[in-house]
């Protein structure tokens, strides 16, 4: 039917380019003069740096330069930080420890980068990685979030005591409280919502180019966000300023969230580039994908589900453990509090419900938002401990979890179920 | 990649003359392992020599229930073969669960072997089928073939140009595959002989690579039905222990995988 205006089909402007493989991604940008760059990352979880010698490296053939993390700190490179302040229930700030974009007398993850080799090609770039000999101490390392709370266990931060970030929470403690005492029945379980990659198709990519003659830079880079990269990259990263910088992103292949923040890649190819006199493309390989893309998730919940006697839900108290990584990513404050507890109700009018959020540090790759939050976890922790309180009440000669009841704010509850999604 | 030299090999003659003249050489077939393993760069090679454009490797020929299948032959191409799914159905099926369609259309059967990955698939087929290795100096049955894990008998030099063995009366393969890589977690290959004789190979499984379970071949020969399986102990401490199963989960996927081989054949 000639639908037109709102509701016609509208084919999309970008579609010929990539189904006929034209897309033009940031690997895809050649400007005169580009060298290629590829990082030294730590085999180790968490050890302290104790040298870095690049004399055989040098000399390979190919090398153009390879920088480390003095060099940055020597020129103010300043640290990743992350942008969304959370304070304690004690009203204290979050404890950000110190991100260097390559690593400076401590490595806190396996990936973490430690020097950047610039070379005439890929292949050269590589070869002379190899041959940077890096010296580390090796420390003891912790992963498990649960497990970094706990005393006696490596610490990743001074700022962080415990390797906790912020004790955080949202809702009504002594409401949740009240209908639990007082629920005609109480579910609780643990719930594991696990660590994911984000793995997007096209890997990340950078392309820095200082031009000298302007003092001016241009970064090619698979941003989500070009401007926030500009913003940040100047305002904190001191790269350049806003005016003396432009952030372009190309066709992105893909980012499911992994590609919104400012990662230690772009902002060492920028400072590279003007230390090296080129440009300087990195392209991420897979496994680099895997070790250094921010990842999602690693929350471990316990949940009490209050009902009454007729099967509705009338309290909801969650305690959330979130590991964020070795270090605070851009967004990684904000994603298992604000983007994460205020969602504990979905679709139902839940009375009485409180959250405590507390944030790890631990050993792994930094955690953020993918597909927008961490909200895979309430969603199917509600239907999860709804079904099984169900089938707890099920065992006790109760109620299918058909029958089970919560008021929903616009329609009659009577019509609905509480559903699995 | 690390740099390497690339030769294209016209016959079996050409191809080893190219490999031992280089200094850290290998022969290269379909590539699905060695090319994945240089690109990670956990091999670096002087020289790579393809086998792929000899035409006396590629090629199945079935005369009777004689089947010989060359080398370079591609899963794909086993898979679907007409001639030799008449007369040994379980080894196309083998095949055609062999990794994903990339792997089965590059992979070959020669590659597969000669590398002797302790979860590929062929090396419980030849074993069961008691089959030979025809390389270009010698024959070698498949009992003597697999040495250990990831070992065989193959000299410095030396390749597979065939495969021979003769189709049985009855035979099948169940695996239990890897979500994620298809590699058989434990692949059992059962074969029964109009004379009654058993075999049971056994791969992805052992310490020590494939191996043949005489437990279930002597009460399958007495008793050619999945219910004989019942009473039989499979020992786990010669089993692996890896990342994907612990040896008593192995243990028991053995049994569970030769009984549906039994079922199926």
């Amino acid at each position: 039917m000639g639908v037109e205006g709102i509701g016609a089909s509208v084919a999309r402007k970008e579609d010929k380019r990539f189904l006929t493989g034209k897309g033009r991604y940031t690997d895809d940008m050649s400007v005169p003069g580009m060298k290629y760059a590829f990082f030294v990352r730590s085999p180790y979880a968490h050890a302290r740096i104790k040298s870095i010698d690049m004399s055989a490296a040098k000399d390979m053939p190919g090398v153009i330069g390879i920088l480390e993390g003095k060099q940055l700190q020597a020129d103010a490179i300043g640290n990743i930080i992350c942008g969304w302040m959370i304070h304690s229930k004690d009203g204290s700030p979050m404890k950000m420890g110190a991100w260097r974009p390559l690593a400076h007398e401590t490595v806190r993850y396996v990936g973490d980068a430690v020097a950047i080799v610039v070379a005439d090609s890929m292949g050269e770039a590589r070869d002379a990685a190899e041959a940077v000999v890096v010296e580390y101490d090796v420390l003891p390392a912790v992963t498990e979030a649960v497990k970094a709370l706990e005393a006696g266990q490596p610490q990743l931060h001074p700022e962080a005591p415990n390797n906790l970030i912020f004790d955080w929470q949202l809702g009504d403690g002594a409401a949740a409280d009240k209908a639990i005492a007082e629920a005609a029945h109480v579910t609780e379980i643990t719930l594991r919502n696990n660590r994911l990659a984000p793995n997007p198709m096209e890997p990340r990519a950078t392309l820095g180019i200082y031009d000298s003659a302007e003092d001016h830079y241009t970064c090619y880079t698979t941003s989500q966000n070009p401007h926030v990269a500009r913003l940040v990259m100047s305002a904190f990263y001191n790269v350049a300023p806003e005016n003396k910088l432009r952030v372009i992103a190309p066709d992105v292949g893909g980012g499911f969230g992994s590609k919104i923040y400012i990662y230690p890649e772009e902002i060492v190819c920028l400072w590279a580039s003007k230390k090296t006199g080129v440009p300087v493309k990195w392209t991420c390989d897979r496994t680099e994908a895997f070790l250094t893309d921010a990842h999602g998730r690693d929350h471990v919940s316990t949940v009490k589900m209050a009902f009454d006697k007729d099967n509705r839900i009338t309290g909801l108290k969650v305690d959330t453990i979130a590991n964020l990584g070795a270090y605070m990513s851009l967004f990684s404050s904000a994603v298992p509090t604000y983007l994460y507890a205020t969602l504990l109700s979905g679709q139902y009018a839940i009375p009485a419900i409180h959250a405590n959020v507390r944030t790890v540090y631990t050993n792994t790759v930094p955690v953020d938002a993918y597909r927008g939050r961490a909200a895979g976890g309430d969603l199917s922790s509600r239907a999860d401990y709804g079904d099984r309180g169900a089938g707890t009440r099920r065992f006790a000669g109760g109620t299918p979890p058909q029958e089970l009841r919560a008021d929903f704010p616009l329609s009659d509850p009577g019509d609905h179920e509480l559903r699995r999604r | 990649m690390y740099a390497t030299n690339y030769h294209r090999a016209s016959s079996v003659q050409d191809a080893v003359k190219l490999k031992s003249g280089a200094d850290d050489g290998k022969y290269l077939s379909g590539g699905m392992t060695l090319i994945a393993t240089m690109k990670q760069r956990l091999a670096a090679l002087s020289d790579l020599v393809d086998l792929r454009h000899i035409p006396d490797l590629t090629g199945i020929s079935v005369t009777g229930k004689s089947v010989r299948i060359g080398a370079a032959t591609t899963h794909y191409d086993v898979a679907s073969s007409a001639e030799l799914k008449a007369v040994c159905p379980a080894i196309c099926n083998l095949a055609h669960h062999i990794g994903d369609p990339h792997v089965r259309h590059m992979g070959t059967i020669g590659g597969s072997v000669a590398n002797n990955d302790p979860a590929a698939d062929y090396p419980a087929a030849l074993l069961a089928l008691d089959a030979v290795v025809v390389t270009n100096a010698r024959e070698i049955k498949a009992g003597d073939f697999f040495t250990g894990l990831s070992e065989t008998a193959l000299e410095e030099g030396e390749m597979i140009v065939a495969v021979m063995f003769d189709a049985p009366a009855r035979a099948a393969y169940a695996k239990f595959r890897n979500p994620a890589s298809r590699y058989a977690m434990t692949g059992v290959f059962v074969v029964r002989r109009d004379n009654g004789d058993v075999r049971v190979a056994v791969t992805g499984a052992g310490a020590d690579g494939v191996f043949r379970h005489s437990g279930m071949e002597a009460a399958l020969a007495a008793n050619w039905s999945p219910d004989a399986l019942a009473g039989i102990a499979v020992d786990p401490s010669d089993l692996l222990s890896d990342i994907h199963a612990n040896a008593e989960y192995r243990a028991n996927l053995v049994k569970v995988m030769a009984k549906r081989a039994v079922a199926a054949a």
